[in-house]
């Protein structure tokens, strides 16, 4: 019963949000300065042509009738036409989201793991050379600027080695013809490569760091003596009893930085082409493209809430079937 | 033989201050069946000695001289895989539960088994889970309690599942650390009764570290009583409960409180930490001892025999023999 009224509390909370970021998203971009109709229009119509086009926008309605409008869509799922695209925005985030997601989530995963493995080992010989080798490449990697980082990645590779893509996701020759799927597959990863490579250095110094700390912390654990006097070798202490317990703040800090897929990878999508979220969002601003960038925005709150949208509907199912961490899971 | 038995033991921390020795030439004998225990303030040195006999001092511990042996093996000239091979297997500890003594993401009973399995690899399935459910009913915790997470036990019952853990493999030696200091005085008391029955089904040697000396004197047979690294009193429980010698076992004995006489009842004042960067063997208790002479800062303390078996170790004999009320 509890649970229910606070399940329902954190329903109308989120509604509340909604709605003041929706209001605020749709002010914004009309105040942001540039106009839509000049980005998208040819200077040299003719002024009735050119009010078509207003009225195809719908930007010759007062500006309280174009809010209205826009709520009303949007509860009814239609989020507008795209002016640049003259496309459904719906449709283009749906083509644009895979790639996203891709490219985001592999390189999270692959940093997390190789963050809680590096860090695993420089808590364990904590002061020792190869400690101070990773803490101190770690503190780099998380410093680095990214479009600087991810510039120097496609010159380096890309320009003067000729071994990767300048950009894109498939070789041009592989748009047409009837290569298989798995020639198609190692060409995209082939162009992964690199935008990969930036996304995992950025993220692999932060989970590294985290982990080492964790790691440290938990070492000082009397559960970690325990498992000393039991006789256990080092390497079971290590991996079996303060990893699995060391890691659980990187399990929660990657599921944070999910909330952040979407504008996190903006930059290395636009500086390596890559057809994502991120980049059309940067499009959509520049070019006052007010529905796609309102719904790239709208789709990032919604992203940003995705721990509590968890909470709400599978918590009470994961009580007691995640291993990682039985006490998170209680309902409080 | 005895089973353990300890000679001149001392043990140091090398601090900033400098090397600080928190046992201080210590020798003692454990027979199997006569549990043993060691009673003293925080600091006293009394965990030093229990961690020392798992072979898991931390890194800035240094054992200074003596000798511990234990099975015709001298456990001091152990190396990290050999007290791999004795932890758990021929000597095992009880910790404070409360404490965070349990893997928090573990189930309770893997942690059981994983003790087991260390030291038997090729233990079969089903004799795994004869010993494990033999276990579990021994510290009579329910057998559908064993997939839990420690989270779900009562304080008590994480207790129940550390002496589990410690008799998994059937020790020699076991050693209980404060076992029952965070615990209310109804499952402190249904946890000793439990030690004191399993020690005596077992038939193992105990050693009982706690700084509450009533809980001490109701598991074991022998109390020392440890001051400042050093071991000031021993005997057994009787000889040092109703016969305390030393100045510092009549100031541990006079500090409970009670409700009849609450105006009359004197707490020792004992205000000064002792310092533990003293020469070995001065008497570390002069600091805060009411009969201290000027002899006694510059005398090395003497073991004063008062029985066979009930000795105390001061400089001033007279005050020893004679302080009997």
């Amino acid at each position: 019963m509890r649970n229910q009224t606070y399940i329902l509390g954190k329903l109308v909370e989120i509604t509340i949000i909604f709605f003041v970021i929706m209001t605020a998203l749709f002010f914004l971009f009309r105040l942001s300065p540039g106009d839509p109709i000049s980005k998208v229009a040819d200077p040299m119509l003719t002024p009735e042509d050119m009010r078509y086009i207003i009225e195809q926008m719908g930007l010759d309605k007062p500006i309280w009738e174009q809010y209205v409008i826009y709520l009303k869509n949007f509860f009814t799922g239609n989020f507008g036409v795209s002016f640049h695209y003259g496309e459904p925005v719906f449709k283009i985030i749906r083509e644009r989201l895979g790639w996203t997601v891709l490219l985001f989530t592999s390189s999270t995963i692959l940093a997390a793991f190789a963050g809680v493995f590096l860090g695993k080992i420089a808590a364990w010989n904590k002061g020792s050379r190869l400690d101070n080798v990773l803490s101190i490449s770690a503190l780099v990697c998380y410093t680095l600027f990214i479009p600087w980082f991810a510039l120097l990645l496609l010159w380096v590779f890309g320009f003067k080695l000729g071994l990767f893509p300048l950009g894109g996701i498939l070789s041009p020759e592989l748009w047409v013809g009837n290569a298989s799927w798995f020639v198609r597959m190692l060409d995209i990863l082939h162009h992964m490569l690199l935008p990969l490579m930036t996304l995992f250095v950025i993220h692999l110094g932060s989970y590294l760091l985290l982990m080492r700390s964790s790691m440290l912390s938990v070492l000082r654990e009397d559960y970690i003596i325990t498992a000393r006097a039991k006789g256990l070798s080092e390497r079971v202490i290590r991996n079996k009893h303060a990893a699995k317990n060391a890691a659980l703040p990187v399990v929660t800090s990657v599921g944070l930085s999910l909330a952040f897929s979407i504008n996190g990878g903006a930059l290395t999508e636009q500086i390596f082409t890559w057809p994502g979220i991120g980049r059309e969002l940067i499009f959509a601003v520049s070019n006052n493209d007010y529905p796609l960038a309102q719904a790239c925005f709208l789709l990032i709150a919604l992203v940003v809430c995705w721990p509590i949208w968890l909470w709400i509907f599978s918590m009470p199912i994961w009580i007691r079937g995640l291993p990682i961490e039985p006490q998170g899971m209680v309902l409080e | 033989m005895a089973l353990l038995s300890i000679k001149n033991l001392s043990i140091g921390y090398q601090t900033k201050a400098g090397m600080l020795k928190a046992v201080d030439n210590i020798s003692f004998e454990l027979e199997r069946g006569r549990p043993l225990g060691f009673v003293g303030e925080s600091g006293c040195g009394k965990t030093t000695i229990g961690m020392t006999l798992m072979g898991l001092l931390p890194g800035n511990a240094h054992i200074l001289g003596g000798s511990i042996g234990f099975q015709n093996q001298d456990l001091i000239q152990l190396n990290e895989d050999q007290w791999r091979r004795v932890r758990g297997k021929e000597i095992a500890m009880i910790f404070q539960a409360a404490m965070n003594a349990l893997n928090p993401v573990m189930r309770v009973d893997e942690q059981v088994i994983e003790a087991i399995v260390t030291h038997t690899p090729d233990i079969s399935p089903a004799d795994l889970d004869k010993r494990i459910n033999e276990l579990f009913d021994l510290v009579e915790i329910p057998r559908v309690r064993m997939k839990d997470f420690p989270h779900e036990y009562s304080g008590g019952m994480k207790q129940r599942v550390i002496i589990a853990m410690a008799l998994a493999c059937n020790p020699k030696l076991i050693i209980a650390d404060e076992p029952t200091t965070a615990l209310d005085v109804i499952v402190q008391d249904q946890i000793l009764k439990e030690i004191k029955a399993i020690q005596k089904a077992m038939n193992t040697g105990l050693i009982f570290i706690s700084h509450d000396i009533a809980v001490v004197a109701s598991v074991c047979k022998d109390i020392c009583v440890m001051y400042g690294g050093q071991i000031v009193e021993t005997g057994t429980r009787e000889e040092v409960f109703r016969n305390p010698r030393h100045p510092y076992t009549k100031a541990l004995l006079g500090s409970y409180l009670s409700l009849d006489n609450e105006l009359t009842v004197v707490i020792p004042d004992m205000r000064e930490t002792p310092d533990l960067t003293l020469e070995s063997g001065c008497c570390r208790f002069a600091v805060n001892c009411k009969t201290c002479s000027s002899a006694c800062k510059a005398e090395v303390p003497q073991w004063i025999d008062i029985s066979g078996s009930h000795k105390a170790l001061c400089c001033d004999e007279t005050i020893i023999r004679n302080s009997h009320e």
